[in-house]
């Protein structure tokens, strides 16, 4: 399946990019094949094999958890965004 | 949703109806309204980028009382984006400014301002006397705190954030939705997230999120409208383009959830991981500005290694620095000698120490942090270095 990925601003410098298209059959797949490509993103999104616990995962609109976390499967189309903590107003 | 406010009986003087004759004619505000608006105590937890547009436009609205907690005073880089200060409060506190600047808008609005910093020894009494908060904060442990606060006295916490050219807006209120602790119940480690002042941000974006925080504010004083409750609004300035995302409760939430841990105000420094953070800087492997000074005076051989993006290089630089932002600082580090003394450092000392801390782990023996970054070396040693 051929995904599109959001990038949050935080993640942009390391992708160059603002949305970047991976293929995967689930969300895992997918997230592997864009720390894959981006290595420097690996520590950023992973803490070992676990999402990091303020990295928030969305399929369409709806969070990974309430569907079937880093399995569901995906369809051609599909947006994932990922959603890091953003704190500050400055 | 019902009005969060009554609406008083006393009717609104003719100067008033003047003032907000484009609401009144409004069927959704309308005489009702307007005293609902007029009824309505609001805090605002800062006076920055998002308390600007949040007090001069809740202030022109017609909001009876606001609150205003800050003890920051404007500095030269904040009226970029932070409307309601100007170029002659700089180095004032920013209450100053705020207080000024909304009897000019309104003067029928009573302003109440707490020079002070928000924390859990004062944020349940600074909360407690109103209606709603609206969080402009620029750190996680205030956010924290604000969230469980407001959880705690079942207030309304209208949230919004903004980074470089994205913000995020949503609602949060227990009693009908989720919580901030329910969208991220931990915070990042410090210094994995940059702020503002690291990060750059568009002078706009605030105003942009600062007014959807305010419309959101009013839309429950009135009664009116879908808040944007269970949703996280997130904005594009550079796509101009605005998305939104399901929030949920969650039921396992350690403050508003099915089995609360937490039913009062905690350390949030703590919390946040501040003092080991601080802890660890403490312990020695830094440098001070002073000492590095010294050092580089007496000829020692010092890599400097800058850990900050390009933009900022062209800001300024110490001199002969070798220049590698944090994010390249994985794959390049074999540039390094493991045998070299390292000075590293960043705008404000936090980059530089998780740079510091990965060196480490990769065998560097002799690696020191600047203290306070080149913030504190523009500060005490090279004034010509502009601060940002
Ligand atoms: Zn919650």
């Amino acid at each position: 399946m051929s995904v599109i990925i959001q990038v949050p601003a935080k993640l942009q410098p390391i992708t160059g990019q603002t949305e970047v298209e991976v293929e995967g059959a689930s969300i895992a797949e997918a997230l592997r094949t864009f720390v894959a490509r981006y290595p420097d993103l690996e520590d950023r999104l992973f803490s070992g094999l676990n999402l990091r616990p303020y990295v928030r995962v969305y399929l369409n609109q709806e969070e990974i958890t309430y569907l079937q976390g880093e399995s569901t499967p995906l369809r051609d189309g599909d947006c994932i965004t990922v959603v890091p903590t953003v704190g500050t107003s400055g | 949703m019902n009005p969060l406010i009554d609406s008083l009986p006393q009717d609104l003087s003719k100067e008033e109806i003047e003032r907000y004759s484009r609401h009144l004619i409004l069927p959704e505000v309308g005489l009702e309204g307007q005293r609902r608006l007029r009824n309505a105590s609001i805090l605002l937890i800062g006076a920055g980028g998002l308390g600007s547009p949040l007090a001069m436009y809740l202030s022109a609205a017609g909001i009876g009382k606001l609150g205003i907690v800050d003890s920051d005073v404007v500095d030269a880089s904040n009226l970029q984006r932070q409307v309601i200060h100007h170029s002659e409060d700089v180095g004032k506190p920013k209450i100053h400014s705020a207080r000024r600047n909304i009897k000019g808008i309104n003067p029928h609005v009573e302003v109440e301002t707490y020079d002070t910093y928000l924390s859990s020894a004062n944020a349940l009494e600074l909360i407690r006397p109103y209606d709603l908060v609206i969080d402009g904060t620029d750190n996680f442990p205030t956010r924290y705190c604000v969230n469980d606060a407001c959880v705690l006295l079942g207030k309304p916490n209208i949230y919004g954030s903004i980074f470089r050219f994205e913000g995020q807006a949503s609602v949060f209120w227990a009693e009908h939705g989720p919580c901030y602790r329910c969208l991220y119940p931990e915070p990042p480690a410090p210094g994995l997230v940059p702020s503002c002042a690291e990060g750059g941000v568009l002078g706009i974006l605030p105003g942009i999120i600062g007014c959807i925080q305010a419309t959101e504010a009013i839309k429950l004083v009135l009664g009116q409208g879908d808040a944007l409750l269970g949703r996280l609004l997130l904005f594009d300035a550079l796509r101009m383009e605005f998305r939104e995302l399901k929030l949920r409760k969650d039921p396992k939430c350690p403050v508003c959830g099915e089995n609360p841990t937490l039913t009062e105000l905690i350390d949030y420094e703590q919390f946040c991981g501040i003092p080991q953070a601080k802890a660890a800087e403490a312990q020695g492997d830094h440098i001070t500005a002073e000492q590095l000074r010294d050092e580089l005076a007496a000829g020692i051989q010092l890599t400097l290694l800058d850990v900050r993006e390009p933009y900022e290089w062209e800001i300024g630089q110490l001199p002969d620095s070798l220049e590698m932002p944090l994010g390249d600082v994985p794959g390049r580090f074999d540039e390094l000698n493991p045998e070299d003394a390292i000075v590293v450092y960043c705008r404000s000392g936090m980059r530089s120490r998780n740079a510091q801390l990965f060196l480490q782990d990769q065998g560097f023996k002799r690696v020191r942090n600047l203290s306070g970054g080149i913030l504190d070396w523009a500060a005490k040693i090279d004034a010509s270095i502009p601060r940002y």
